[in-house]
């Protein structure tokens, strides 16, 4: 504004980005409209009845809805929680090795799943978790009984969970590797020099500088929150574990492209988009006022 | 002067003689358009090329596996350039895609409005299609086009298949015919296993259950395999139905009870009885538990790997997941047999509709015709399976330019029939053609060099293996749905119900849930819409 001609080529660079936003992330919002229609789809968006709320009401009549919005709920927090601690966890561990080289092959080495998709990785967990695949031969031999991990309601969140840790947890780590090198090392001396043992020092200097990072991290997490993994559950639910681990995507998917219900799966979606907005709103609050995070 | 006058008589004279050119033209090309849409006395054709090149836009299912080498494409192989040329049709590929993939595209594409010539819709969408008047009427270009021989495969279900596609006297698609042998599961062992083991052929449920125990402590094999889907009435591999049709139980298919009133089959007490006794074996450990988390991939390795014996399946097995275990282990022999039987001796089966696929062609396009004429001679090439057309490509008959499966109802069971004949010595081998003629060397190929060539060991135990023992009207008993389209009430309730359905039985046959849960997921189906359904389907099936 100040100086237009200067500041020309900025908006030029941002352009590209803008265009996209518009066109894969507001011109699709019109498309809510079917959340209030009767839609068919050779009809069109304009040429479907309008019902009102009619799809709500039935989506708050269903059984399912209350199970899926607290799976997804349940799930995405667990992840969340894990995501965070497991990864401060090995960061600080990675951090107090002294051997450079060993450091780093540890971390290449646990960031490497990240790469894998999970539809590669649900076949091989599906193999490892079977009856008689290599988790239950463990099993077992300690307890008696193989558990039947991927068919159970009380395991299947836990598979979840934990899978989705050990895929990322390297990941995240190096953020808060990051972090942890940009404490001024004059504090450790300072700290050495009154005395602070290793633990000691974790405590007092190591967690308290990465603290604003953790902060970070986990309150733009929450924008997330309903976001609780549609690639990993759907490559590795079945009906059995529907009640506990069907979740907003995986029942939009088949409600809506599979069984063609779009005015349903649409109201689902939109219920969906509003309150991650509303989360959203809340997290970068949250995030300005104990990170000093800002973006406008 | 005199020149220029000259020179604009001539160009006069040349814009006169362009003009009267075209009218000629214009009217040859109104007279075919006539006798398409009148059908005159005189019958057109069905296999006449056209008269300048038409070009049809196609939303184009494709095989998984096209199996075509290089240099032939799905849009461009040898079987689309062989109709080409013959038709004088340009076929062209809006958009392609493979398996469920397809139905969503399609499901998308109509809400954009912008429709190919030519896609392949379910009976949902056709509905819809023709509500909307979006297709075009179809009624006289069949009446005047059709092959006697095309002709012939959709009387074979009884008028069923034409039926479905007529809306108020109209045809507004070319409906798919599905073989009835498709539906109908037997029970394929390792008829090797059995010899080595001294065990009888599995009649009834307790047969099966004595050799799948066998196989489980001799052979070191997991239990009977099952699928995460247990019923479906179209094509089950692995599934429970035969199961469930041995205690009389009909699951998912819409049937007549005593009385005569329409009634759902999950629903019947039948049912809760079949439930008890999966669930029983799934306890005893015969039954494979890990169908239930496994996707059907991983339990055909199962097979392949050597590692299971007994399972329910369709005739055409032998072409895809037996051929890869003959691979593996050539020791492998797979027989079919007509199992469990009931009491009476028979074996129950449901069958599937015949036709749940409409060709439909856009309002508007000018020559369904050759739309018509594509399909006769798909029929053709497909019942001499693409014999003299194709040469380096394999043939597969979703590479021709309509993904659109016409076969006669008892196609597969007929043909095993005539070629056994041939092979007992009651018929002449001359009286074999097409594909029947190919499944005879085939058998005299395998014969001679037994699963050296894996092609013709498919070919040949799919049908004679498979399809044969389909012929024996007399030990089956075929269990025909009154209806298999959807009501109004279904678009929106069905998918919960099913759910409802899906759920509660794996649980039951899990042992998650109680078998008494049966009753109340009844009870909550009814009140969930099901009563309502069954009003409708009693209405839509009188």
């Amino acid at each position: 504004m100040r100086d237009s001609k200067n500041s020309l080529h900025y908006h030029l660079m941002l352009a590209p980005g803008m265009i996209l936003l518009i066109i894969f992330g507001i011109v699709p919002l019109f498309g809510m409209a079917i959340a209030f229609q009767d839609f068919i789809p050779v009809k069109g968006i304009f040429g479907s009845k309008w019902i009102g709320l009619e799809n709500f009401k039935y989506m708050f009549e269903l059984d399912d809805s209350k199970t899926i919005f607290f799976n997804t709920i349940f799930i995405s927090v667990m992840k969340m929680l894990m995501n965070v601690l497991i990864p401060v966890f090995t960061a600080l561990l990675l951090h107090e090795i002294v051997f450079n080289r060993l450091k780093r092959w540890m971390q290449t080495i646990i960031y490497l799943p990240h790469f894998l998709s999970w539809v590669i990785l649900a076949g091989i967990l599906t193999d490892m978790l079977s009856q008689n695949g290599i988790v239950n031969q463990v099993v077992t031999a300690i307890a008696g009984e193989p558990i039947f991990f991927l068919g159970s309601n009380n395991w299947f969140p836990v598979v979840v969970v934990l899978s989705d840790v050990w895929k990322e947890f390297g990941f995240n780590t190096i953020i808060f590797i990051a972090a942890l090198t940009a404490i001024n090392p004059s504090l450790y001396e300072a700290a050495s020099i009154d005395g602070a043992g290793r633990i000691r020092k974790i405590w007092s200097v190591t967690l308290p500088g990465i603290l604003p990072t953790i902060i970070l991290v986990s309150t733009l997490n929450i924008g997330n929150i309903l976001n609780a993994g549609f690639d990993q559950i759907y490559n590795l639910y079945n009906p059995l574990v529907y009640e506990s681990g069907d979740i907003i995507d995986t029942y939009v998917y088949r409600i809506g492209l599979v069984q063609y219900q779009y005015g349903l799966a649409t109201a689902v979606g939109a219920l969906k988009s509003v309150v991650g907005f509303i989360l959203i709103f809340v997290s970068y609050k949250l995030a300005s006022r104990f990170a000093g995070y800002r973006i406008f | 002067m005199k020149k220029t006058l000259g020179i604009l008589i001539i160009c006069a004279l040349m814009v006169l003689t362009a003009c009267s050119g075209n009218n000629g033209n214009e009217n040859s090309s109104n007279n075919t358009g006539g006798n398409a849409a009148g059908g005159t006395t005189e019958p057109a054709d069905p296999y006449a090329p056209m008269t300048e090149t038409v070009t049809i836009s196609i939303g184009k299912e494709a095989a998984v596996d096209p199996k075509l080498p290089s240099g032939s494409t799905i849009e461009d192989n040898e079987l689309t350039r062989y109709f080409a040329e013959k038709l004088n049709v340009k076929y062209t590929n809006e958009w392609q895609a493979t398996g469920d993939a397809y139905m969503q595209k399609v499901g998308l594409t109509l809400s954009t409005g912008d429709i190919p010539d030519v896609m392949i819709v379910d009976k949902q969408q056709l509905v819809q299609l023709v509500n909307a008047d979006l297709i075009e009427d179809l009624t006289s270009t069949y009446e005047s086009f059709v092959s006697p021989a095309l002709k012939a495969a959709y009387d074979s279900t009884d008028g069923y298949s034409l039926a479905s596609a007529t809306f108020d006297g109209k045809l507004m698609a070319f409906p798919n015919v599905s073989p009835g042998a498709d539906a109908q599961n037997m029970l394929w062992v390792r008829q090797d296993w059995l010899d080595e083991l001294q065990l009888e052929a599995p009649q009834t449920m307790d047969d099966i259950i004595n050799v799948t125990k066998a196989f489980m402590d001799k052979k070191g094999s997991v239990g009977l395999l099952g699928n995460q889907v247990i019923v479906n009435i179209g094509t089950s591999v692995f599934g429970f139905d035969s199961i469930f049709s041995a205690y009389n139980a009909y699951p998912q298919l819409w049937t007549e009870d005593a009385s005569g009133n329409a009634v759902y089959g999950s629903i019947q007490p039948e049912v809760k009885e079949a439930l008890a006794k999966i669930r029983g074996w799934v306890q005893e450990g015969v039954i494979d538990k890990e169908f239930a988390v496994k996707k059907n991939e991983q339990v055909n390795e199962l097979v392949v790997s050597g590692k299971a014996g007994i399972f329910f399946g369709p005739w055409w097995l032998p072409f895809g997941m037996l051929a890869d275990s003959v691979a593996q282990d050539s020791k492998a022999e797979w027989v079919s047999y007509l199992s469990p039987l009931s009491p009476e001796g028979k074996m129950n089966t449901h069958m599937a509709s015949p036709t749940t696929r409409y060709l439909v062609v856009k309002k508007g396009f000018k020559h369904p015709e050759a739309v018509l004429k594509t399909l006769n001679m798909q029929f053709d090439a497909d019942q001499l399976q693409g014999e003299g057309i194709v040469e380096k490509d394999a043939y597969n008959w979703m590479n021709m330019p309509f993904s659109l499966l016409l076969s006669n109802y008892d196609d597969k069971e007929k043909k095993a029939k005539l070629v056994q004949d041939v092979i007992d010595g009651k018929a002449n081998a001359d009286t074999l053609q097409g594909e029947t003629k190919q499944i005879y060397n085939s058998y005299l190929k395998d014969k001679e060099n037994p699963k050296k060539d894996l092609a013709a060991w498919s070919q040949r135990h799919a049908f004679l293996t498979g399809a044969l023992p389909l012929i024996q009207d007399e030990k089956i008993n075929r269990k025909v749905g009154i209806y298999y389209d959807q009501t109004d009430t279904m678009r929106t309730k069905w998918a919960n119900l099913r759910k409802l359905e899906d759920e509660t039985f794996l649980k039951i046959i899990m042992g998650n849930e109680p078998v008494e849960s049966f009753d109340s997921f009844v009870d909550k189906w009814k009140s969930q819409g099901g009563d309502q359904i069954t009003k409708e389907i009693a209405e839509a099936a009188k």
